[in-house]
This record gives C-alpha cells, structure tokens and sequence, in this order.
C-alpha cells in the first residue's frame, strides 16, 4: 500500500489487507459526500468489518466521527451474523438429530476459516449443502420444525433432481438457504456432488462444532457464487476468492482438478481473473496464472453467458439444461416440471426479506439494551 | 490464578456455553438463550464491560479480573474489585456468565 489517492472506492475496501494490491489509499480523512457514498457501499457489499479493522490498524484515516459510522455500521452487520450463527446451530442440531448430514457454505464458513477474524466477513443470510439422496427429507424437517418455503416447490422431483437449492424462512423473517448443490442449471447440474462431500473442516460457533466443506470446495464455492451465481457477486464474494486463492493452506493443484472435475474450470478461472482484476492484485500464485492462462471453449462462454444478462435467461436457462439432460423420459420430466401448470421460474430476489431480518435484529438489539 | 491455602476460595466466573459473541470496534456483542426463552437476547458490551469481557477468555475470580484491568486502566485493584463484581453478577444473571466455583 505505497500509492495514496483522496479518496477510496469500494473495489479498493475489499483489496484491504491484501499485500499483492496496487489499489491506493488516501492519506487524509475523505471528505463528507465521498464518505457517505463510500460508507454505503461497503455496507451493501458487506465490507465494513475489512474496512473497520484497516481503520484501526491505521491504515486508513478517518475522522472519529467517521470511525463511529463504521462501528454503528459493524454492530448492526455483527448483530445480524450472531442472530444467523444461531439459526445455523438450531439447524445443524435438528438435522444431525435426524441423521441427515449438512456442510454449512459461504458467509459463516469463509468467516470462521478463512479471514482472520470472523469480524472480517459479513453476511445476509445462512447457506448450507445437503446431500441430494436426503434433500427432500431435510426440508420436511425443517418446514415441521417452523420453517416456510419463501417460494413453492416446483415438484419434490425437481428440488431432488434439479434445483440448486431451496430458501425457507424463519417465522422472524430470518433466511436460510438450503442447498442441493453450488449453482442453478444448467452449471449446477454437472457438479460433482460426491466429491463436495469428500473433504470437510469444522469450525467452533458457541462452543459447538460444526462443519463446512474442505477449503478447495470453499474455493469452488465462492467461484460459483462470483461466475454463475443468482445476482452480481458482491466484493465480498470477490474477496472471498482471492483470500482462499492468497492462502497458503490451499492446494492448488486439488483445487483446480476439482473444478474440472465438476466441469468448472471455466467457473472458476473466470472468478479468480475478476477478482484479481478487480482487487488489482499483482502477485502471481500458480492458480492465478492457471486462470489466466485457461481458455474457455465456446460452449463454455456461452454457458457463462446464460448468468450475466439477467432478463433473459431464465428461459435460456431452462433450453440449455433441457440440451444436457440424458433421454427423452428424463427431458419430457424436466419439460412437464419447467412448464407445467404448477410452476414457472420466479424471481429469488430477497432483499425485502434480508430488510426484515435487519429490523428483526434492531428490535433485538433494543430488547437487550433495555435490561 | 487460586486462593492461598486456607483463605476462602473465591467464585470463578467463566463465559456460559453457547454464548454467541462478536467483536464491533471496542464493543462487544453477546447473544444469549436462556432456556425456556423463545428468542435470544442480545446485548451490548461497551467500554470496561468488553474489556471485562475480553478478560474472560479463561475462567477468572473477580480479584483475578480486577487485578489485569487495573494494569490496563491504571486504575487501583480494589477499585475495579468494587465496579465489576456487580457487573459479573449481572452477567451470570443474564446468562452470558456462570460461576463455577462457589465460596466456602
């Protein structure tokens, strides 16, 4: 960090730390407009604890009035992880109590095993895998335990068979999403299910254990959620990346021969040369030069493609998954779900729910400050 | 660190299990469930209080306590003896605490 500027982007939060990053940073406090832009931002890509604690390792200055921006900013963002963290433990205790296996993914897994800190990391929600074989049984456990489906299964078939994954909710609006596999089809559909569950690393929430896929997966994990996943990733997301790819426990051989093992390779050389672009990373690790290195076939491009212009590819989508299903019983089934009556391909927009949440935790927060 | 050969042994207070906690800057954020309780409650430690917190790491008497934050505060030991330990009891009433050895 030798460059400064007046002002930081929020490209340039999610690179804090980084030691291989030609971002600069500002010498001086930014000044009110930039700041409250600034602050935003990092908010929304949940990156106020990265920023916080670069703050207060005086790395990057800021007027106390701003640093008390952030703080409010991370007592919210850690207020809502600790309300999730405790929905992960009622969780994981009700389906380990029915003899149903589960990997809890993304935001608290990379948070506990791959930051620092798991202050580093914010997230919105709770996000864990489940075998296919006990799909089904799980989430009837769950919606008998108080959970609801935000949305209404298509078909149990199609939740077993072809779905990335389901999201219920809690009766406090609290989200949870219950994954099947990394991604929607037609990607999600190739990906090596057995060797996720392969490898795995526990983590200590509470006192209790827990346990999340090996680092590799987290890698591919997180290169999914970048390349193909339901929105724009987040920097969080980008971050996420580039911390696994940085960190020296990681096998970068295992982890490329498992992205290729689930027809990945695209997805994942995709995540790692956006998140080195964006992050401006300049060092080189042997799977960042494998990333730049790789080729993509068209058929590859065209299937990144299906996830980068979003009003349009649900359909598209639902063609190219028709095109890689084996049989004509297997596509007439997947055809009559798609299409049929019941159903139709909706929107998994939750911000609005993600908004509840956040309300949810501030009339915790009262509750506990009014003792 | 342990009561001398026949003086009374002092309560030691450890984080209660389960006790979710997050650092936010300086404070410190505790999500608690009590049992028989429906929802969590959460709370926030600010100032000497996440510092009492911090302290905690390993089972500690209050003395204990009191002894490693007055270092830190400059503060005289008896002092901060008197401030905590009704903090300490709050806490264990609360549930964020529990006491593991009771006085003779």
């Amino acid at each position: 960090m030798t460059a400064t500027t007046t002002s930081l982007c929020v490209a340039s939060v999610a690179a804090l730390g980084l030691a291989g990053t030609e971002h600069a940073y500002p010498d001086q406090p930014m000044d009110g407009e930039a700041w409250a832009h600034l602050r935003r931002e990092t908010r929304e890509h949940r990156l106020t604890g990265l920023l916080l604690a670069a703050v207060d390792r005086d790395q990057v200055p800021v007027t106390p009035e701003q640093r008390e921006d952030l703080v409010t900013d991370q007592v919210r963002a850690m207020s809502l992880a600790l309300v999730l963290e405790d929905l992960l433990l009622e969780v994981a205790q009700l389906l380990a109590a029915n003899d149903l296996d589960v990997r809890v993914i993304k935001g608290p897994a990379v948070a506990h095993l791959d930051y620092p800190a798991p202050e580093m990391r914010s997230y919105g929600d709770i996000d864990v895998l489940l075998r296919s074989s006990q799909f089904n049984d799980a989430v009837s456990v769950l919606e008998g335990h108080g959970l609801a489906r935000l949305y209404p299964a298509k078909s149990p078939v199609w939740d077993r068979r072809w779905a990335k994954g389901v999201t219920l909710r809690t009766s406090d609006g609290t989200e949870l999403d219950v994954h099947r596999t990394l991604a929607t089809p037609p990607v999600g559909l190739r990906v090596d299910l057995d060797d996720l569950w392969s490898r795995s690393e526990e983590f200590s929430v509470g006192g209790r254990t827990v346990t999340a896929l090996g680092r590799e997966h987290r890698l591919l994990s997180a290169a999914f959620s970048a390349s193909v996943g339901d929105t724009e990733p987040s920097y969080a997301t980008l971050r996420d990346v580039a911390q696994l790819v940085l960190d020296p426990r990681l096998d970068p051989d295992l982890a490329r021969d498992t992205a290729l093992r689930s027809g990945a390779g695209a997805v994942l050389a995709a995540a790692v040369t956006t998140s080195w672009r964006e992050l401006r990373i300049a060092d080189a690790t042997a799977l960042s030069a494998w990333s730049e290195r790789y080729r993509p076939t068209e058929a590859e491009l065209r299937e990144l493609g299906l996830y980068q212009h979003h009003r349009v590819t649900e359909t598209a989508r639902a063609v190219a998954t028709l095109r890689m299903l084996p049989g004509v019983t297997e596509r007439a089934r997947f055809l009559w779900v798609v299409a049929g009556p019941s159903s139709g391909f909706r929107s998994t927009s939750t911000r609005g729910a993600r908004e509840r949440v956040v309300r949810a935790v501030s009339d915790l927060r009262s509750a506990g400050r009014s003792r | 660190m342990t009561s001398a050969p026949g003086l009374p042994q002092l309560p030691v207070f450890r984080r209660a299990p389960g006790v979710l906690h997050r650092s936010a800057g300086a404070d410190v954020l505790l999500l608690i469930r009590r049992r028989g309780q429906q929802s969590p409650a959460l709370l926030e430690l600010a100032g000497s209080g996440a510092a009492l917190w911090h302290t905690l790491a390993e089972p500690r008497s209050a003395r204990d306590c009191a002894g490693r934050l007055a270092e830190a505060y400059g503060v005289p030991p008896a002092t901060v003896e008197h401030d905590i330990t009704p903090v300490l009891g709050e806490l264990a009433d609360l549930g964020a605490l529990e006491q593991v050895a009771d006085p003779e």
